[in-house]
Formats: structure tokens, sequence, C-alpha cells
């Protein structure tokens, strides 16, 4: 072969081999949400704090919006960059520095006049890949991460790495995150921080079974200035989920215990159980659900020698409980910046636990969707504050929804509740009323309407 | 034989750099892109669209995917329906 040909034929080779190989082609996910609400309450002001009770409560009016955006750089199914940002903003924005809002130091949101303040938020940026051999899923970053309990214990975004395998029918997860660090310049980095390290396991026995096996350790070696309040705890839990026939049940338990303040010799012994069920009826569905929160009739902080029996969690604003479809004893999942309860989000109202039994119907129509839900809940645990006995009864409340599709990403609805107060939130706290959550003597009932404007894509 | 390799290599040469086009209006077709944001080079799914063609896709079965293929479908719309309900009912 003389040099031209072997020259020609290096070439086209080299030709081929560039055309079989893959193109490094990354795809660019784009995904997100908006969100407008318009609230008229005599409990909620638009700000993220317990609502207001009172006597003769005059109403508010606000509004406000939420935007999520999400991209996602893909390179593949195994590899993928995730990032997620949202955008709040109250109408007029949120002018205070006593109330700092969405980590702005000056409590300010682009709602004012010209809009030129900031509103921007981060939620995730993490990388997300498969290693190639065993097909191990790593989750490297700033993520979300919710427990096994119906989000009652935790769910947040956080700094941190999860680690995911499945064994055939079982998969088994580990997490870790560090989600304060807090000490300055000058000193050793890890020894002023609080972190989670969770193993979850699920195992399916079939399409339809699955039960699950967790264990949680939060460590807050910071000394009880941050959260969780105990010093460091141990919660393992059960959880099951059973489907038939388009219907779901899901009973759920879980045990806390560890040290909760050292200096006072007081361990945390406290649990979790509850039970989230939903039966599909022609017409729609019929959901019933309920909790109970272990709670301490006395408070935990000022305890000496013995066990704290309240439920802990990470801090009031990082629980959730969705399915119970409430607007005033639970904050709602469709809820947005300002989203709150008349207890601040603390389901477990100071440390006193819960028992809420929270049940309703959903259905729709064309496309027209409505729903009509019903909750009680009261204290587990009753306190004595100067001779007083405190009302275990917190409230019953009643609510319904009724909305329109107008296209398949973008509804429009109407919303409106009702909370018949109890004993516990209407009386002052020598006839009974709950230190710290009583809206004193002849509080008003709460009522709440919204209408909200929902696009997905 | 210089001749029919040079050939070749021009054809893969051509293959190779020639940009694929979408397929191009006529020009009696209106452009939809233009009039009203749809069928546009590039265009990417919403949720709901993705979940709507993955269920399309798992339904038809067995015939059509192996299990280890709808397995992985199903994943698919399970992260999509996740991924909604964080954006839209996570507070």
């Amino acid at each position: 072969m003389t040099l031209k040909k072997r020259l020609i034929a290096v070439l086209a080779a080299g030709v081929l081999t560039a055309s079989a190989l893959p193109a490094l082609a990354l795809e660019n996910e784009f995904h997100g949400m908006f969100k407008a609400f318009g609230y008229y309450t005599n409990t909620y002001n638009g700000y993220t704090v317990k609502g207001l009770l009172s006597n003769n409560a005059t109403a508010s009016n606000y509004f406000e919006q939420r935007a999520r955006i999400l991209y996602m750089a893909k390179a593949s199914d195994d590899l993928k960059l995730v990032t997620q940002f949202e955008l709040d903003t109250r109408f007029g924005g949120i002018n205070t520095t006593t109330n700092p809002y969405k980590g702005t130091a000056s409590g300010n949101d682009s709602g004012q006049l010209d809009a030129d303040s900031i509103t921007f938020e981060t939620k995730w940026v993490y990388l997300d890949f498969n290693e190639p051999w065993a097909k191990t899923n790593f989750k490297v970053g700033m993520q979300g991460w919710k427990d096994a309990y119906q989000s009652l214990f935790l769910l947040a975004d956080m700094t941190g790495l999860t680690v995911t395998k499945k064994f055939g029918d079982f998969t088994a997860s580990i997490a870790g995150f560090r989600y304060y660090e807090l000490g300055s310049s000058t000193m050793r980095a890890g020894h002023n921080s609080n972190s989670l390290l969770a193993f979850d396991g699920k195992y399916a026995f079939s399409k339809d079974a699955t039960l699950g096996l967790s264990y949680y350790y939060t460590n807050n070696n910071n000394g009880n200035t941050t959260a969780p309040a105990a010093n460091s705890m141990q919660m393992p839990g059960i959880s099951a989920s059973f489907k038939f026939d388009g219907s779901v049940i899901e009973p759920f338990f879980a045990y806390q215990f560890g040290n909760y303040n050292q200096s006072r010799n007081t361990e945390v012994s406290a649990y979790l159980a509850g039970v989230v069920a939903k039966a599909k009826l022609p017409s729609g569905a019929f959901n019933f659900n309920l909790i109970y929160l272990s709670g301490e009739d006395q408070t935990p902080a000022t305890m000496s020698n013995g066990d704290v029996k309240a439920f802990q969690t990470l801090g009031n604003n990082y629980t959730y409980f969705n399915a119970a479809n409430m607007w005033l004893l639970i904050r709602n999942k469709d809820a947005v910046n300002s989203s709150t309860s008349i207890f601040g989000n603390d389901m477990t109202v100071g440390g006193r636990g819960q028992l809420g039994i929270y049940a309703g119907y959903e259905g729709a129509v064309d496309k027209f969707f409505y729903a009509a839900n019903v909750g009680y809940a009261q204290t587990a645990a009753q306190r004595t504050n100067s001779g007083a006995k405190e009302n275990s009864s917190l409230g019953t409340e009643v609510n319904a929804t009724i909305g329109y599709k107008l296209y398949d990403s973008l509804s429009v609805s109407l919303s409106g509740a009702y909370c018949f107060l109890g004993e516990g939130l209407k009386n002052t706290t020598a006839a009974g009323g709950i230190s710290g959550f009583t809206g004193g003597g002849g509080a008003d009932d709460p009522f709440m309407g919204n209408i909200q404007v929902s696009y997905a894509f | 034989m210089r001749k029919a390799a040079v050939m070749v290599l021009a054809a893969f040469m051509m293959a190779v750099t020639v940009p694929v086009y979408a397929a191009e209006m006529t020009k009696e077709e209106k452009d939809q892109c233009l009039l009203a944001s749809k069928n546009c080079a590039g265009e990417v799914d919403s949720l709901q669209k993705k979940m709507k063609k993955l269920q399309t896709e798992i339904k038809k079965g067995k015939k059509v995917y192996t299990a280890e293929e709808l397995k992985k479908l199903e994943d698919k719309l399970k992260e999509a329906n996740d991924m909604l309900d964080y954006l839209l009912k996570q507070p």
C-alpha cells in the first residue's frame, strides 16, 4: 500500500469512528409552577406566624404569589444536575425588620413599588448519578428530603448526601445532612453543627403491599440554641402501605428516645402513631386520617430528671400533614409563602402533643373539581397554669374547595374554611386556655377564604 | 481504488457535516410555532404531557416492551408524579 492509500485508509477509518460515537448531547429539562392567592381572613395576615386569634377579630386581606423554576441538565438517565429556585412575593412587600422574611435580613421582598428587591431563594442544587457498576444512586448537594411518616417529623431542603440501592424487591437508602453549621471563622468546623442521619428500608411484598423500616438520628451539639430541642435523639419506626382496587391504607408508628437536655438530666421518650386512608368511590374519593403525637404535661425546657414525653420535630415550619386537607388547624398542601396554621405550624402545640382526626371527600366532574373536609384536634397532654388545668379541645374545622381546570396545567379555585374554636383556644389561661396559644377570653372563631390560580408545567 | 476511497470518504464527510433539519414546512403551511407556540423545534414536554406519554407507553404493555423496560417507564412516571407533587404541594 502506498503512503497515499494508507493516509486515505486512516482518514476513512477516522471519519467512520467519529460518526459511530454517540453524541454527547445534553438534555435541558425545564419545569416549574406559578401560584397566586388572594386571601380574606380574620386570622392570617401574610406572615409565616401563628394565626391571630382574638375577640372582635377584624379581617385581613392580602395577596401573594410564588414561582418555582426547576432546571435539569441531563447528560443521560444516569447523570443529571438538578436545580430548583423559588421566587416568593407578597403584594406590597413585607417591610419590617421585626419579621425577617425568607432569608432577606431587612425583611423586604420585591412586592413593593418598582419591584426592585430580592425574592430569589435556592431550593435544590444537587448532582444525581448512578455509579455504572452496581447502579447505586447518589444525590450529592442541596436536596429535598422527607420522612416516612407523612412529614410529621421532617420535610425540608438540606445539604448532604443520599445513597439509594435496590436489592430486588428491597430498596435501601442512607442519607446524611448537616443543616446547621454555626462555628465562626476562628473555630474548627463540625463542632458546632446539627446533623441528621437517616436509614430507610422498604420491602415490596407485591405491587400493592410494602413495608418500611426506618431509623433517624439527630444530633444537636450546639447546646439547644437551635433545632432540634433535644441534644441527640434516635427515632426508629415502621410504616406500611396496602393498596386494593384503587384504595390505599397507610399505617405508621415511630418511637423517639435519647438525650433531651444533658445538664438537666432529661431524656426523650415520645412517639408518633397514625393512619392515612383513601377509599376510591365511583364518583370520587373519601379520605380518613388519624394521628397521635405524644405530649408532655410539663414544659420540657424547664423539666429536671425525667422523661420528656413530647414528640420532637426539627422545627415547626419543617413539618407537614398534607393528607389532612385542613386550612386552619393544619396548613394546607396548596398554601405558599405564608403557609401556616392557627398553631404556627406547631402540630405538637408547644409539646402538648395532638390527637387529630381528619376526613373528607373529593371528586371531579368534567373540568370541575371539588372537595369538602372536616377535622377535629385536641392536645394529648394537659398542663396546669397557676392552678388552672388547660382544656384539651383545640377546635373543629370545616372547609370546602371548588375549582375549574382552564387547561391541563392551569386551574382556578375557591376555598373557604371555618374553625369552631375549642375551649383551649377561646378562654383565658385562668379559665383553662392553653398558654401561648389561646386567643384569650371570647376569641372569635377563625375563618379564611381564598382564591387560587395555579399553573404547573 | 483511490477514487473509490475518496468517494466513500466524501460521502461520510457529507453525512457527518450536513445538519439534520426537522420536517420543513411547505410554502402553503402555516408556521404553528410563530402562530400558536406549537410544534416548535426543541419543544420540551410539560410534566403533565410527559406523564400522559408515559401512561400511553405503559398501556402498550409486554407486546411492545420488556418487563425491565416497563419497570423503567413506571419509575419515570413515578418520578414525574413526585416532581409535580414537590412543585405544587410542598409549601
